[in-house]
């Protein structure tokens, strides 16, 4: 399971999605972020949790994507880029299952 | 004891009865400073002056101007780290009214404050020496450095003279209402395009001098930032720091003034 940090804002600005860190989440993360319209849609997810799974489905219903795979991939090379830049963090029960 | 306690009482009185209070006269909001180090006050003349108040709005704390520190030489006066430390404590004592400061050079032509705005050594300062050098006093300075942008309810922003103008000291003394920003590039040629507010809006976002301690303020940051770029335009100016780059600034302000009153 994925989740965003604490006190990182998504907001739209002149129709572009940005996310705007607080101090406290500035420790571990930029202080501003542009995103893209699907990013924003995988966050607001992402900020009560959710899985690579879960993103993907509802990426591939929402946009009627074809090829799953491709959804899936671009899902989990964004996850992987939140959690480098220190804007979600993994609970133990994903990183359970990576272990596996 | 009594005798004592009514002594350390006394003199605790006095210490803060001690710190002079100064209160901020440009923009009208009149925040007040109070300082750590005596002497800090200097550093933000004219801009500011000497207050009978007892309360303040601001005051840097002892360890809030040490984490500043790192920034500046061993050298660096310890009142020199204060006066720097209070930019962002000022912007987000001034984000509830929709006002903020904001990196960059404020120069009023045309009866209109354009800001000049890019990452330090690009070239603003550059910019109102050769717009002064064409145009003597049909430019004016308004700040060198930090200007306040104070928002008002129709969307329109005035920008006034802050006590932050820049290594050069350079010290307006007047407002103005802001007409447009200027995003410098340095380059080979000199060129200038509007940009579209959505590209606009990492560059303008990140040059307000405040982040956001809350994510409510995160917020209102974002909120400047938008009412700025949704209704002042912005250029993107790549330039070799000639007068003829500031000629070409200086004509395209001209023109979009002179466009917006044909619209009128």
């Amino acid at each position: 399971m994925y989740k965003t940090r604490k006190g990182i804002v998504l907001t739209s600005i002149c129709g572009q999605y940005v996310l705007v860190a607080a101090k406290k989440a500035r420790e571990n993360c930029p202080y501003v972020t542009q995103i893209n319209e699907t990013a924003a849609d995988c966050w607001r997810l992402l900020e009560n949790g959710s899985t690579s799974e879960a993103l993907t489905t509802y990426l591939i219903e929402e946009y009627d994507a074809e090829d799953a795979s491709l959804v899936k991939e671009d899902v989990d090379r964004l996850l992987e880029t939140y959690l480098e830049e220190g804007y979600i963090t993994q609970t133990e029960e994903n990183q359970h299952e990576k272990n596996e | 004891m009594g005798h004592l306690m009514a002594h350390a009482t006394t003199v605790f009185n006095l210490i803060i009865m001690e710190r002079k209070i100064y209160k901020e006269i440009f923009s009208g909001y009149g925040l007040r400073y109070a300082f750590q180090y005596p002497g800090a006050e200097v550093y933000m003349l004219p801009y500011i002056k000497r207050t009978e108040e007892i309360d303040y709005d601001i005051l840097a704390a002892p360890e809030y101007i040490d984490a500043h520190r790192p920034f500046y030489t061993e050298s660096t006066d310890d009142r020199y780290v204060e006066y720097k430390s209070l930019i962002k404590l000022t912007s987000l004592a001034l984000l509830p009214y929709q006002c903020c400061i904001i990196h960059a050079v404020a120069v009023r032509m045309n009866g209109f404050c354009w800001l000049i705005s890019a990452p330090p050594g690009t070239g603003k300062t550059t910019q109102y020496y050769n717009l002064k050098n064409l145009y003597g006093e049909k430019a004016e300075m308004v700040c060198g450095d930090m200007p306040l942008l104070k928002t008002s309810g129709n969307g329109s922003i005035i920008v006034h003279p802050s006590p932050w103008n820049g290594k050069e000291r350079i010290k307006g003394k007047i407002s103005a209402p802001l007409g447009g920003i200027l995003l410098l590039q340095q380059g080979d040629q000199n060129s200038i395009r509007r940009m579209d507010p959505s590209e606009a809006v990492f560059p303008v976002l990140t040059q307000l001098a405040v982040q956001p301690d809350t994510e409510e303020q995160a917020l209102q940051i974002a909120k400047i930032a938008e009412n700025l770029l949704q209704h002042f335009p912005v250029w993107e100016m790549v330039n070799k720091g000639d007068l003829e780059s500031s000629r070409l600034a200086a004509e395209t302000f001209r023109r979009y003034i002179k466009d917006q009153n044909n619209d009128v």
